[in-house]
């Protein structure tokens, strides 16, 4: 398996554990890491995962990964999730997940299957970055958007309500016409 | 309480209700312990060979944690390949659990020295708890409601209790009985669906006690409906626990 992490390398040629240590020292920094057996069932997270979940370690580890279940998102989403993951093909997603305080913050997650012996997944490696704020900006342009239209939906109706109303005018126009010119 | 893996022998096999089988297990491991409202996953040996989800199923345990070398569980019937395998285990047959799991839990006291320990399983024990069950979702109540009793807790806890005919409504006799037996626990039970339109009134009725905690278990949309319900009354997230019996897919 190529090493992704040599993609990029220069033409320095000793990565050894060291830097591998500072690099997931770097993510943990800012991402939110865990990894899980094959059933999702925790095994490792790292501080940014307790933070922002507000459970203590002792209460993740163990625990299946939907401890954080908003259940705001349809079934198809996981359902797709899992299929990919325990294919071995690596899952990108916006995932929606509930603190413990009750509180929910999104992530953009990447899981990927790291195989056992045998081939199949044998762990899943999850790295997570908070996208709040993104959420936040497309839920307030979603918000624009149907404003907007109950705007124009509402325009619409009141002009098509304005060209019914005139007909109604003339008819009733006509009629008074017609009833002045049968009149005493 | 970081979960352990252990072998449990199938001791009672009953139904409790209409499609909902109940069944009891001896748990053979003596270190194993859990607190009311939580679950543990179920692996059928004979099952060994289907994938990863067919193969293990999580389980609210119904039974209270004051005895926990023997647990039970309660389910709805169907069809599925770990269900009708687990429905035809034989009393005296053999099961692997992984558990406890789950942090839908009674107030506790705070734990101050776990780092990141907060939220609302540590509410105080003086705030009124409401617990909305649909259908099967009684269970991990049924055990914080037995436990709380047998304990003799103060904690006040209401359950609305909905399900979609009498016959489905397991436990119904032992929960009127806990409600004679506890000052502090009171029973209503709802017949009829959708369930969260019948909710919906004892939900409105929450306003006057804005401070009061709610626990809502059952199906996704069910339970995502008593919850924007909640929402649209007025009570904050940080006030709801929620917990779906939704197939069990792990994320």
């Amino acid at each position: 398996m190529m090493n992704p992490i040599n993609n990029y390398q220069s033409k320095q040629p000793d990565i050894g554990p060291d830097v591998y240590s500072a690099i997931i020292e770097a993510l943990s920094e800012n991402a939110i890491f865990s990894l899980t057996d094959e059933k999702g069932d925790i095994v490792f997270v790292n501080n940014k995962f307790i933070e922002i979940s507000q459970y203590a370690v002792d209460e993740l580890l163990g625990q299946n990964h939907r401890i954080l279940k908003s259940g705001h998102q349809p079934q198809e989403i996981f359902v797709d999730l899992w299929a990919t993951i325990s294919r071995g093909k690596i899952w990108r997603g916006e995932i929606k997940n509930r603190a413990k305080d009750g509180s929910y913050y999104w992530v953009d997650a990447t899981i990927v299957p790291i195989p056992g012996p045998d081939g199949k997944p044998k762990n899943y490696a999850a790295l997570r970055t908070i996208i709040n704020d993104k959420k936040e900006i497309e839920a307030k342009n979603k918000k624009y958007v149907e404003d907007l239209e109950k705007i124009n939906k509402f325009t619409v109706d009141r002009e098509l309500k304005m060209i019914e109303l005139k007909k109604e005018i003339k008819k009733l126009e006509e009629k008074l016409a017609k009833g002045l010119k049968v009149g005493p | 309480m970081i979960p352990i893996h252990f072998t449990a022998t199938l001791s009672k096999k009953k139904f409790i209700a209409e499609n909902t089988a109940e069944l009891t297990f001896l748990v053979s491991n003596p270190n194993f312990s859990f607190t009311a409202g939580q679950y543990v996953s179920i692996e059928i040996p004979s099952l060994s060979g289907a994938t990863v989800l067919d193969r293990y199923h999580d389980f609210s345990i119904a039974s209270s944690p004051k005895n926990s070398k023997e647990i039970s569980i309660a389910f709805r019937v169907s069809k599925s390949i770990f269900k009708t395998a687990l429905l035809a285990l034989p009393v005296g047959g053999v099961v692997n659990i992984d558990g406890p799991k789950g942090a839908l839990t009674l107030p506790e006291p705070e734990r101050p020295d776990i780092k990141g320990a907060q939220g609302p399983a540590f509410v105080s024990q003086n705030i009124p708890i409401i617990f909305v069950a649909g259908g099967i979702g009684i269970t991990p109540l049924l055990s914080m409601i037995r436990y709380a009793t047998e304990t003799k807790s103060p904690q006040q806890i209401t359950l609305l209790y909905c399900n979609s005919r009498k016959e489905t409504t397991a436990y119904a006799e032992e929960l009127h009985a806990l409600a004679q037996k506890n000052p502090h626990f009171t029973l209503v039970l709802l017949l009829g669906v959708p369930v969260e339109k019948l909710f919906a009134p004892y939900v409105q009725n929450a306003k006057k006690t804005p401070n009061t905690f709610w626990y809502i278990v059952g199906a996704p949309a069910m339970v995502r409906k008593v919850e924007q319900i909640l929402g649209e009354s007025g009570i904050m997230n940080t006030q709801i626990r929620i917990e779906e019996f939704s197939g069990y897919l792990p994320s």
